[in-house]
């Protein structure tokens, strides 16, 4: 995969079918940045902190998470939580993409130090739209290199 | 609970159960002084080891002094014989595990005041039974016991006066015996004090010490002089009142004689008639030791011993005269027989000696010629003359000659001036004090003398005078006899008539016997064609025609007043009349008065018949013949005269003297027969009978003294008047001779009523009353009523009836005193002992209470040890009774730590003297070992004082409401926790239903999009396929592949909406509620504003009542008017004009809002669908998930509310929802 942008974006969905939405529809918006999918919160972790199978890699910088909520094994406050309380790792952006638009949780995620928290809406073209949005946000954004 | 709930009225918990506990509250405060119980723990050496609160109450040594010391014992016992006899009683218990139950001692206080407490003592043992001390519990029963000694006091004081009223009519002829017997009665009754009797002496200078006994008296003997005036006793003796004084040494009237202890005194005045006749003495010497009770029936008895004195010494009196007539008749006999001088003067001297007790007498006759005197008979000693001569001249025998009166001296040294010069003769050495002489009269003529005397001051006295003459009377008549014997053989024909008529005198005491004699015998010598013999009754001043002949015929006997007339005039002048010749002598004598039929007579000899110088009768006699009497005869008849007046005068005395002692008997007979009875109508009846019985009068009658003090009220009559009274009939004190009787306090005797001005016929009708006697019953100075006897007869009544009527009166009002004491004293006991029983009733049915109550009812001292424990709470610690626990404290039955925290507790309530109310607090219930809880109450208990002096505790088993409240909050925890999972589950659910639609729709859209972009491709590869077949793919392509992802779409679409709206419902659930006064007039507006266009065009009507204001969420509220409106609008039929009304109202619960319309309304089958999700019931005509109802369910009951309607099918719908009113108030969510 090219990447044209210099940050790489992190995919974490357990959802597939998901995944393959966003990155389509993000890839619809014109972001060509490269992009690294995980399905599950721990293999997130295992990313974030050059661990399991991704043991020995350095952690690509700059970098952006797009992080899903509710997964099986480690979720997705556990691994903002994580991130947010590693010094080395703290400021690299997290977008919340979620299928929850409960306030409650939605305000819970920036406690916990995201960036941006997106609903996944079940109507396509609003969900299409949202995509977009990210993506002009992501094309705009300048992202705090690792040191 | 917070502080403070409880007291509230108890409106809420069952009132009956919470007013018995208050009641029972209240009761046990009763109990407080039996929670008074000293305990004291003393180990073998007699050290003590415990002294509680109440031990320092009670002895007033506070623990700090006692404890770990030996100096109780010594504290409380000063008395070293006592205090061994105590000691070795505990020792009894410790060493041989006796016990003691009820003993009781007097223990001496720290502020020396003694008390008397009830023992319960027990032994102490170690673990293996060996004695190391002892236990006593000591119940102060000094007020109980006082007040018992009291009533026993009181009993003894009612049964004294019993006692000494049956000793004074048992006793009165023995004064010497009565009078210890009164002291040691009193004595017995007044323990511990010292009781004396004292006597006026007879010069009324001193009291004279009678008899004493009790405490201190030892020192005084009997005979102890005090003056009058002196002292109490002296001062009672004078004013005649009772002087008492509760602290002598304040009393200015107080003497102290010697070194006594005495700090009361009493000395109350002893009364025969008015006059003071003694004192009845009481000393103490504890301070105020007499009462009023005490000083009454002090009183009373003295009334009583002052009858009795006054009764013993008119009974002495009595027998003393009647002795005397006694001798005077064996003189007069002797005279009368024998003509033997010596014999004669022997007779007269044992006669002197015995009734004069004298110690030297002297007989003489006067020798006129020789002008001496010649002793017939001088007894000195052993001394006897007999013919001395003694010249006239100086000498006391030669004063009474020449006076012709009697001589008495009381005491020959002290008048020597003032007397004639003694003669001396015989032997007179010896120190005679007094002296008494008489001389002999025949007529005026003195013959000789008769003289006494004896070593002793005052010997004599007017009744030894008396005596003395009438002897000397009698000897002068013997002595005469003997002369004209001697002198006038030629008489002797008149001698032996003199004689024979004294031998009459002699031997006869029957009047009318001796009369017939002398008048048989006087008669052939007078010739006489008339004779009378009379008697003077002083008293009337009348004469008594006693005896009386004319020619042979005995008259009838009469009275006549004195005054002029014959007779009237001898008895006047003491002289003869002697009438010679009557015709010729009518105007130098009296008026003669005519008795019957009497004519006159030419001669008239009438002699006086003297005793001494008084004239107590006649003898006249009278012949139709003048000159007839010689001046011999004159001189016979005088002579005979004198004898019959010794037997007069003997008779009348005699006569008297049987009376008296009639009388005595007769007054001392009812005295004892209505001084036993002690029912007042019966004591008045029984007297007043026996009075009239026994002395014959003709009415007798006690009239009451009314408590108005202005009237006397009949009672008892008896006698010719009681018709004519009736009981109950009023006198008028000062009214009448009854009424001036009660209101001076003084005996009236009238004689003859129809001539006193006071006396008043109380009927009108003609009485026969002519006599009347009223004497007030006193006691003291109180009238208790008259005794009123009236007789037909004048002078009915003489001196001596009015003196023994006196003496009945003081009888009667000490009976009375006394029958009103007794009835006092029982009903004092009776109320007393209604009042103890009443008291043990009480406390048996607090008992009872108490016991049956299913609480846990106790009390407990200062150290929190039991006092009062019921038998649940027995239960509760697995005791045997509730007894068991008395003493014990909670540590001996509970876990150490549960019962250090029930002790923190009391001790809190001790100190600070707030209650504790409603605490829970946890137990092990000993019997099953089971845990449970209690509601406990403690309350301080207070003494009379205020003073805190334990705790009074109430306790409850909740345990079985503790474990239902458990098992309730268990079920909440378990409820909560499920609808918790359930909103959680609804959420979770939602969510991740979620995110396959999302790929669902993706998907389907990007299989749309898909197929868009090879939409021309396949358009043209269509053309290219063969007509065969093409149209199959055509409609698959055109067709069926758009229609597939239509139902895809439309089906996820579906599918979203539901679970959003779950999503609301359960965030709905969770929403935080903000309360605040919403005003639901408002809120309506704005959601009818909403739905204005539907309203308007579908010509709805709206009314809307005046809503009550809210607390509640405004949103909830907007939402549930919102939804319930748009219900009603939505669900209004076409076929009637829709009416809606919206209504609300408030109570003290809350608000209830209700929402009515005139649509299709709900089938009974679908009431079950109205409030459930997705449910919607009927046709479904109106767009709409079917959500709405279940979102106002839910909000309602959030705000813990309900909602519910009223519908009938086709007719309309009312949705009610009912909001409470302490929302918002306490902050559950």
């Amino acid at each position: 995969m090219s990447c044209d942008n210099e940050i790489t974006i992190l995919l974490v969905e357990d959802d597939p079918g998901h995944a393959r939405l966003i990155e389509k529809n993000l890839k619809r918006s014109n972001i060509t940045n490269c992009f690294h999918a995980v399905t599950d919160g721990q293999q997130a972790l295992d990313y974030l902190f050059s661990e399991g199978e991704y043991a020995g890699r350095d952690l690509p910088s700059p970098l952006l998470v797009l992080l899903d909520l509710n997964m099986p094994v480690v979720d997705g406050y556990q691994v903002l939580e994580r991130m947010k309380a590693d010094a080395r790792i703290k400021h690299v952006p997290v977008v919340i993409l979620t299928t929850t638009d409960d306030a409650r949780e939605v305000s819970r995620c920036y406690e916990l130090g995201c960036n941006v928290y997106i609903t996944k809406p079940v109507d396509y073209e609003k969900f299409t739209e949202a995509i977009r949005k990210l993506g002009l946000f992501l094309s705009i954004v300048t992202v705090p290199d690792g040191e | 609970m917070p502080k403070g709930t409880r007291r509230k009225p108890p409106e809420k918990t069952a009132g009956g159960r919470e007013d018995a506990l208050q009641q029972l509250t209240a009761a046990l405060s009763m109990v407080a002084d039996d929670a008074n119980v000293w305990m004291s723990i003393l180990d073998r050496e007699g050290r003590v080891v415990l002294w509680n609160r109440a031990a320092a109450r009670i002895s007033g040594y506070g623990e700090e002094e006692i404890v770990g010391r030996k100096i109780a014992w010594d504290l409380l016992y000063p008395d070293a014989s006592y205090r061994e006899t105590l000691k070795a009683r505990t020792a009894d218990i410790v060493e041989r595990s006796a016990s003691l139950d009820g003993f009781e001692t007097t223990i001496r206080c720290r502020d020396e005041s003694y008390r008397i407490v009830s023992w319960n003592e027990r032994a102490l043992t170690d673990a293996e039974g060996a004695a190391i001390g002892s236990l006593a519990f000591g119940f102060d029963v000094t007020e109980r016991r006082q007040a018992e000694a009291e009533v026993q006091h009181r009993a003894e004081l009612a049964s004294l006066t019993h006692k000494v009223a049956h000793l004074v009519s048992s006793e009165m002829e023995d004064l010497a015996k009565l009078f210890p017997a009164i002291v040691e009665s009193v004595s017995a009754v007044f323990s511990g004090y010292g009781v004396s009797l004292l006597l006026i002496d007879e010069d009324r200078g001193a009291l004279v010490l009678e008899s004493t006994a009790g405490r201190g008296t030892a020192a005084t003997p009997a005979g102890y002089r005090v003056p009058m005036g002196m002292g109490l006793t002296g001062r009672a003796a004078t004013t005649g009142e009772t002087q008492v004084s509760g602290n002598v040494d304040a009393a200015c009237h107080y003497i102290r004689e010697a070194e006594t202890n005495t700090r009361s005194e009493l000395a109350v005045p002893m009364r025969s008639g008015s006059e003071v006749i003694g004192v009845l003495d009481l000393q103490s010497s504890a301070l105020d030791a007499f009462d009023a009770v005490e000083t009454a029936a002090i009183e009373t008895l003295c009334i009583h011993i002052g009858a009795a004195i006054s009764q013993a010494r008119l009974l002495e009196e009595a027998t003393g005269q009647a002795q005397r007539a006694a001798i005077i008749n064996r003189i007069a006999r002797a005279v009368g027989s024998t003509l033997d001088m010596g014999e004669l003067m022997g007779i007269v001297y044992e006669g002197i000696v015995a009734a004069l007790e004298a110690e030297a007498v002297y007989i003489t006759r006067l020798d006129e010629e020789a002008q001496q005197l010649i002793v017939l008979l001088g007894i000195e000693g052993d001394v006897r003359d007999e013919g001395s001569r003694i010249p006239l001249g100086a000498g006391f025998s030669s004063h009474v000659v020449n006076t012709k009166r009697p001589l008495r001296i009381d005491d020959i040294q002290q008048q020597r001036d003032a007397l004639p010069e003694p003669v001396a003769w015989g032997d007179t050495s010896r120190p005679y004090t007094s002296w008494l002489g008489v001389p002999m009269m025949i007529g005026d003529r003195v013959i000789g003398t008769i003289a006494t005397m004896v070593g002793r001051v005052a010997a004599y006295g007017e009744k030894e005078e008396q005596l003395l003459a009438t002897i000397a009377d009698q000897v002068a008549v013997a002595l005469e006899n003997a002369r004209l014997f001697e002198e006038q053989s030629g008489q002797a024909e008149r001698l032996a008539v003199v004689n024979r008529v004294a031998k009459a005198v002699g031997s006869r005491l029957g009047l009318d016997d001796l009369l017939q004699t002398v008048y048989d015998e006087i008669a052939p010598m007078f010739e006489n064609e008339a004779l009378y013999i009379t008697r003077v009754d002083e008293a009337a001043q009348e004469i008594e025609f006693l005896f009386g002949v004319e020619d042979g015929e005995r008259l009838v006997p009469d009275r006549v007043p004195l005054g002029e007339g014959l007779t009237s005039h001898i008895v006047t002048t003491g002289r003869p009349l002697h009438i010679h010749h009557f015709e010729k002598e009518i105007h130098d004598v009296p008026v003669p008065r005519m008795w019957g039929n009497v004519k006159l007579h030419d001669s008239w000899l009438g002699v006086p018949m003297l005793v001494g110088d008084r004239t107590v009768g006649t003898i006249a006699t009278m012949i139709d013949r003048p000159h007839a009497y010689s001046d011999e005869q004159e001189q016979l008849l005088c002579t005979i005269a004198d004898q019959v007046a010794v037997a007069l005068e003997n008779a009348r005395l005699f006569g008297e003297m049987q009376r008296r002692a009639d009388q005595m008997t007769l007054v001392n007979d009812i005295g004892g027969s209505i001084s036993a009875l002690l029912d007042l109508d019966d004591l008045l009846d029984r007297a007043v009978h026996l009075i009239q019985e026994l002395f014959g009068f003709d009415h007798v009658a006690y009239l009451a003294a009314d408590p108005d003090g202005e009237s006397l009220v009949m009672r008892v009559r008896v006698g010719s008047l009681a018709g004519l009274l009736p009981l109950g009939y009023r006198i008028p004190l000062g009214k009448g001779l009854v009424g001036q009787a009660g209101a001076e306090k003084k005996t009236l005797c009238v004689s003859d009523v129809q001539s006193d001005s006071r006396y008043v016929n109380p009927v009108g009708t003609e009485v026969h009353t002519r006599a009347e006697l009223d004497v007030p019953v006193c006691v003291g100075d109180r009238l208790l009523g008259v005794l009123d006897i009236q007789s037909a007869a004048a002078h009915a009544f003489d001196k001596n009836d009015v003196m023994v009527m006196e003496t009945l009166a003081d009888q009667l009002a000490v009976a009375i005193e006394n029958a009103r004491l007794y009835e006092d004293a029982q009903r004092e006991l009776s109320e007393r002992q209604r009042a103890e029983s009443a008291l043990g009733e009480e406390r048996t049915l607090l008992r009872t209470i108490i016991d049956n109550v299913p609480d846990f009812i106790y009390a407990k001292d200062l150290e929190s040890r039991f006092t009062v424990a019921n038998r649940a709470i027995a239960g509760l610690v697995g005791a045997a009774s509730p007894e068991d626990l008395l003493g014990k404290t909670d540590a001996d039955y509970h876990p150490a730590d549960m019962a250090a925290g029930y002790r923190a507790d009391e001790e809190r309530v001790l100190e600070s003297g707030e209650p504790i109310l409603g605490r829970e607090e946890p137990v092990v219930i000993q019997v099953t070992g089971e845990k449970g809880w209690l509601l406990t109450s403690k309350m301080p208990l207070l003494d009379p004082q205020g003073q805190v002096v334990g705790i009074v505790g109430i306790g409850r088993d909740i345990s079985e409401r503790k474990r239902n409240d458990e098992k309730l909050q268990r079920y909440v925890a378990e409820i909560e926790e499920a609808n918790e999972e359930i909103k959680q589950f609804a959420y979770i659910v939602s969510h991740d239903l979620r995110a396959p639609l999302v790929n669902l729709k993706g998907f389907a859209s990007e299989l749309r999009g898909s197929m868009d972009a090879m939409a021309p491709a396949v358009e043209a590869a269509l053309a290219q396929l063969p007509e065969e077949g093409r149209s199959e793919i055509e409609a698959a392509v055109r067709e069926d592949i758009p229609e597939s992802l239509g139902f895809i779409e439309s089906s996820v679409a579906r599918m979203d909406g539901f679970i959003n709206a779950v999503l609301k419902l359960s965030r709905i659930g969770r929403r935080e509620l903000r309360f605040e006064e919403v005003d639901p007039n408002e809120v309506v507006a704005g959601a009818v504003a909403a739905l204005a266009h539907q309203i308007e065009e579908e010509g709805v009507e709206v009314e809307i009542d005046a809503l009550p204001t809210l607390t509640a969420d405004r949103t909830s509220v907007e939402q549930i008017f919102g939804n319930l409106l748009t219900n009603a609008v939505n669900y209004l039929v076409p076929s009637r004009p829709g009416r809606i009304q919206v209504g609300g109202r408030q109570d003290e619960h809350g608000w209830t809002f209700w929402v009515r319309d005139n649509g299709r309304g709900i089938s009974h089958e679908d009431a079950d669908k109205v409030f459930a999700p997705f449910r919607r019931a009927g046709r479904q005509n109106v767009p709409g998930e079917g959500m709405g109802l279940s979102y106002v369910r839910t909000i309602v009951r959030q705000h813990k509310g309900r909602i519910w309607f009223d519908s009938e099918d086709g007719s309309g719908t009312t949705f009610y929802f009912a909001v409470p009113a302490s929302l918002g108030q306490d902050k559950e969510p």
